[in-house]
């Protein structure tokens, strides 16, 4: 097998004599020949990086098997990060529930309020029943958080599902014969996915309502 | 606006629909259907006369602005007015939503004053504009 030194050594005489080919090629000014010598030329080029990364490449299959890393990320990815993906998704569902439950309840209590309104015995407490009014508006409105948490959340759990994913295409460079592993690799479904470009709710710097206000006036809205 | 005004109120969270569709009761609007997306949006509002169409941004299958943008192109419905609600803040975006053609934009989370606000600002350059 020849060495790394080897094959640079016979790239640099490859690529004096393709240097010729495409200087002889511009000098008769034979543009197929000049386009053949400088492909040639970039196909030398790049042989070099190709061979970094299959040495990378085996370097980490080598290092991950001498660690036996391999069963330990085969764990984590198929195990404790799938866990924790579906314990978001519960967190979502749990905060749904619970904010749908205190909806529920606010209407339940605006009936009441009503009632209690339209009866002419309580024409007293009108001022107190529309402070018990604005509460339940408030109560409803602050179950908003539901909607925010929950697109933080979808967030993270697509972060998590590219790390699960990125950690079994780890194990398969490093063990090729994971195929016969007991366990079934994540499923086509499960690859990669970009995360949305979109920013959500925002975690710290953003514009507010006053701030996107100024911003529509200036656009003439 | 007449308060019989048929308002279409399009987000993915069943809890953020409730909440903007019980504020437009307390505002006097109980005329509202809703839409999970934009895709399950554009069918009802084809197929009905909406005054108004309060969106989200972020959807799964069709966003809010693909929505407005789809509103805007549309011979019959390009004059519905539309309200954005959304968590998206960035200044590029609401530049974005504004280029789209939309006619308010609320930052999530929003009170219920905010609402009443852009609500009567769009009706009233509606009537104006009528």
């Amino acid at each position: 097998m020849n060495s790394i030194a080897d094959i640079n050594n016979m790239s640099n005489s490859e690529m004096a004599s393709r240097l010729r080919a495409a200087l002889v090629a511009i000098e008769h000014d034979d543009a197929e020949a000049l386009d053949t010598a400088v492909n040639s030329i970039l196909a030398t080029v790049q042989r070099p990086l190709a061979m970094g990364v299959a040495r990378l490449a085996r370097d980490v299959r080598q290092t991950l098997q001498e660690l036996d890393l391999d069963s330990r990320i085969v764990d984590l990815a198929e195990g404790e990060i799938k866990d924790a993906r579906t314990h978001l998704d519960h967190v979502v569902k749990m905060t749904e529930e619970a904010a749908h439950k205190t909806l529920d309840l606010v209407d339940d209590s605006r009936r009441v309020i009503d009632l209690i309104a339209a009866r002419p015995e309580c024409a007293s407490l009108a001022e107190e029943l529309a402070g018990l009014r604005r509460n339940m508006t408030s109560l409803a409105m602050a179950q908003e958080y539901q909607d925010l948490t929950g697109q933080l959340i979808r967030r993270v759990i697509g972060l998590v599902r590219n790390v699960e994913v990125a950690l079994v295409d780890l194990v398969q460079l490093a063990r090729p014969a994971l195929k016969d592993h007991s366990r079934a690799p994540i499923p086509s479904s499960e690859a990669y996915q970009p995360l949305s470009e979109l920013k959500g709710p925002a975690a710290a710097v953003s514009a507010s309502q006053s701030d996107a206000d100024a911003l529509l006036a200036d656009l003439g809205f | 606006m007449d308060k019989n005004a048929k308002i279409l109120i399009v987000d993915d969270y069943s809890t953020m629909r409730r909440i903007v569709k019980n504020l437009l009761h307390d505002l006097g609007y109980a005329n509202t259907t809703e839409a999970d997306d934009g895709r399950t949006a554009w069918p009802i509002l084809q197929a009905g006369d909406f005054d108004f169409v309060v969106t989200d941004w972020n959807m799964p299958g069709m966003t809010g602005i693909d929505l407005l943008r789809n509103i805007r192109g549309d011979a019959r419905l390009a004059k519905t007015p539309v309200l954005m609600v959304t968590a998206e803040a960035q200044r590029d975006q609401i530049i974005e939503a504004a280029q789209a053609g939309v006619n308010g934009y609320i930052i999530k989370p929003f009170t219920a004053v905010t609402l009443k606000e852009k609500i009567d600002k769009i009706f009233q350059r509606a009537a104006t504009a009528a």
